[in-house]
């Protein structure tokens, strides 16, 4: 395999990525049930909490700082002998990590990928949306509106 | 002298016991749960992640549950934590201005691109307390989970235009600093810290420092000790930035996760000098978790730390505390104040041994002198 | 691509504490009883020392190619940087030793600045206590000796000599297969 530095951004995966990142255990779990034997792995890099520096960006009206450091947990696998699912994960759940790089691995497989996008991936992006949704709704419900108001009409 | 030293590791162990039961409390009430802590108190787990400079709210509910809400020794228990960890790398600059916006107002323009969004505040409660009881306040917040379906409009993050950019745009601000970061941005915590510091180094002290300390200073400022007009504030906002990493291994950029944080641009007027055309200036606070009082407070030590050779404001010629790098940036970090004042409990039975032969000695003399300066009629 | 260390918490405190013990023992042969898949012509040693030690902020110099799969090993595991010169490096692992001439080359750190230096790992044939290289100094009861089969004499002579510029040297961890041993700048050199 070669792991020279790809420079194309891979935009799909990116987002399937995001998405089993920002996935509950137990939706990845079930998919991994509802998927049955016969999915076997190895350990490139075990499940491993480490940081991330979080820089904030130069915008003319303050420089670049460190702002802190953020847990994540990295995680890479070599799945069925050949794919490398990767993934890196905000927080420490090990768990976590583990299967976002299993399902990343399997999403590159032509026998699981489609199935896995129509199911786990379409449900982890429509709950991803409702949430955001749900979010904004709330918060616009905050919003101040101020009118000018017309006379007459 | 030495003095025998008995049965001090028993005595230490039971006091690591006898805190432990105080931490748990009576039996008969149940224990928390750390998640609870991490979704109820989320503003306590918030400051412990900004000063504790570690965004985890597991590590913060945790450490804040073992210290028994003593948020200093929580933070203490995060940096703690934090120098057992690897660092991978450094995230891409964060884009603030596509925040997933729960909350941004301004002082300074009622009618905003997008609006005042007033978002989840106490701002707006009356400071009552309520005392009814647990059970009676929980019962109505239970139907109110939001339904959406798709006809409801979404908030779309472009339309939130900044207020600085508004300022710039009808050239009343100027850029006062690069407009792409550099290749290395210093790191406090590789580096110690030298005075006078950059602009990178103050805000990333800041960002750590205690928000106490930092809100008494800037509390310092407005009342003069440093300012002699009133700031604005330009904007505040909090919400959810996407982080973003390019891992090396993959060769590609990767979504991490979404973080909160809080963000302050305070508006002050410049009268104008030599080389310079009068316009507003900003200070600029970035906390992580909506932590409102510190973003303002960091916003405002940003514009008052300016480095001499920068100066453009003739209040501040003379050298008040919050105006001090040294002053602030020495004494910002709660952890190593902290750690100075309580050494004090540490045994200093030799050093106080060789104060007490001194004041021994100069009584002695005193006395002498009051003996023979004595007036014969008494 | 393979693994790393199959414990990374357990391995890396391991051979943190033989490196601590061997540098501070100059001569004393220590051994590192992990199974580490390192790829090539990287020994078992090697791989364990870079993966401790290296990181995303550690740039290294290396004689092995920039593409090869020991450096593919190395960066995908540590993220470190690979230099092109060794004077800008703060580490440096060199599986060539018969063209290992001057240590000089290496980065002596400065007077402020020590500890810029370069820590050199070589890659020996053989490596044991019977040889004709004598140390002496710092962490040496009285004496000891080594044999470091492929150096070349011409290469510990020059490192002799550097001694004398102490604070500034430059720290060698000579390694062969899974044992190691550390001559520190401090350390003074013979040879016979």
């Amino acid at each position: 395999m070669n792991f020279q530095a790809k420079t194309a951004v891979n935009t799909e995966r990116q987002k399937m990525m995001a998405l089993l990142g920002g996935a509950s255990i137990k939706d990845l779990e079930t998919e991994k049930e509802r998927l049955g034997p016969g999915i076997d792995w190895n350990y490139i890099i075990k499940p491993e909490v480490g940081l991330l520096m979080v820089q904030s960006d130069a915008d003319g009206s303050h420089p670049a700082f460190n702002l802190g450091e953020m847990s994540v947990t990295k995680c890479v696998l070599e799945v069925k002998g050949h794919y490398l699912g990767y993934a890196m994960i905000l927080g420490s759940d090990l768990v976590h990590a583990e299967l976002a790089a299993l399902f990343d691995g399997l999403l590159q497989h032509p026998d699981y990928r489609n199935d896995i996008k129509s199911n786990l991936i379409n449900t982890l992006a429509e709950k991803q949306l409702q949430k955001d949704r749900s979010l904004e709704k709330d918060v616009a419900d905050t919003t101040v509106e101020f009118f000018t108001l017309k006379r007459g009409e | 002298m030495y003095v025998a030293v008995k049965g001090g590791e028993k005595a230490v162990k039971q006091s690591r016991r006898l805190v432990e039961k105080m931490r748990r409390g009576p039996e008969t009430i149940p224990p928390i749960r750390t998640n609870q802590i991490e979704h109820q108190m989320g503003l306590g787990v918030d400051r412990v992640m900004a000063e504790g400079s570690l965004y985890d709210q597991k590590a913060a509910a945790t450490a804040l549950k073992q210290a028994q809400g003593d948020t200093m020794e929580a933070i203490f228990l995060v940096r703690a934590f934090r120098t057992t960890l690897k660092r991978f790398g450094t995230s891409a600059p964060i884009d603030t201005q596509h925040m997933q916006i729960i909350r941004r107002i301004s002082g300074i323009y009622k009618d905003i691109p997008g609006g005042q969004v007033l978002g989840p505040t106490y701002d707006y409660t009356h400071r009552l307390i309520d005392f009814d009881s647990d059970e009676k306040k929980e019962a109505p917040l239970k139907n109110q989970v939001s339904k959406v379906d798709s006809a409801d409009q979404e908030i779309s993050p472009q339309q939130m235009t900044r207020v600085i950019d508004i300022l710039r745009q009808q050239g009343l601000m100027d850029i006062s600093s690069p407009m792409s970061p550099q290749e290395n941005v210093e790191d406090l915590t590789r580096e110690p810290l030298k005075l006078p510091a950059s602009r990178s180094i103050r805000l990333q002290n800041l960002a750590r420092g205690d928000e106490g300390f930092l809100l008494g200073a800037a509390y310092s400022l407005q009342r003069g000790f440093g300012l002699d007009r009133h700031p604005f504030l330009g904007e505040l906002r909090v919400g959810y930035i996407t982080v973003k990493y390019t891992p090396p291994e993959l060769g590609f950029e990767i979504i991490v996760g979404k973080i909160k944080i809080t963000e302050c641009f305070m508006i002050n007027r410049f009268d104008g000098s030599e080389n310079k055309s009068p316009g507003f200036e900003n200070g600029y606070g970035l906390v992580f978790g909506q932590s409102e009082r510190k973003a303002m407070s960091m916003s405002l030590l940003d514009r008052s730390l300016q480095n001499t050779s920068g100066q453009s404001n003739s209040d501040v010629k003379n050298s008040y505390p919050a105006q001090d790098q040294e002053f602030i940036l020495s004494h910002s970090d709660n952890v190593e104040s902290s750690g100075f004042v309580q050494h004090l409990k540490l045994p200093h039975y030799v050093d106080f041994q060789s104060e007490l032969v001194f004041i021994r000695n100069l009584k002695r003399e005193h006395n002498k002198k009051k003996e023979n300066s004595l007036e014969p009629s008494i | 691509m393979l693994q790393g260390f199959q414990s990374e918490t357990n391995d890396s405190q391991l051979i943190f504490r033989k490196l601590l013990t061997a540098m501070a023992s100059p001569g004393s042969i220590e051994t590192i009883d992990l199974d580490i898949n390192c790829p090539g012509n990287l020994h078992p040693a090697s791989g364990g020392i870079l993966l401790t030690l290296l990181d995303f902020e550690t740039p290294f110099w290396t004689d092995l190619d920039e593409y090869s799969k020991e450096i593919q090993w190395i960066q995908f595991h540590t993220s470190a940087p690979v230099k092109d010169s060794a004077t800008n490096s703060l580490f440096a692992i060199c599986t060539h030793y018969d063209e290992l001439e001057d240590p000089n080359l290496f980065n002596p750190g400065t007077l402020s600045s020590p500890d810029l230096s370069t820590t050199l790992l070589i890659q020996t044939r053989g490596l044991d206590n019977n040889g004709k290289i004598r140390l002496t100094g710092p962490g040496i009861q009285t004496e000891a000796y080594l044999r470091l089969k492929g150096i070349k004499e011409v290469f510990l002579k020059r490192r002799a000599q550097m001694v004398k510029n102490y604070p500034q040297g430059v720290d060698m961890i000579f390694i062969c297969d899974n044992r190691f041993v550390c001559v520190p700048r401090t350390t003074i050199l013979e040879v016979f």
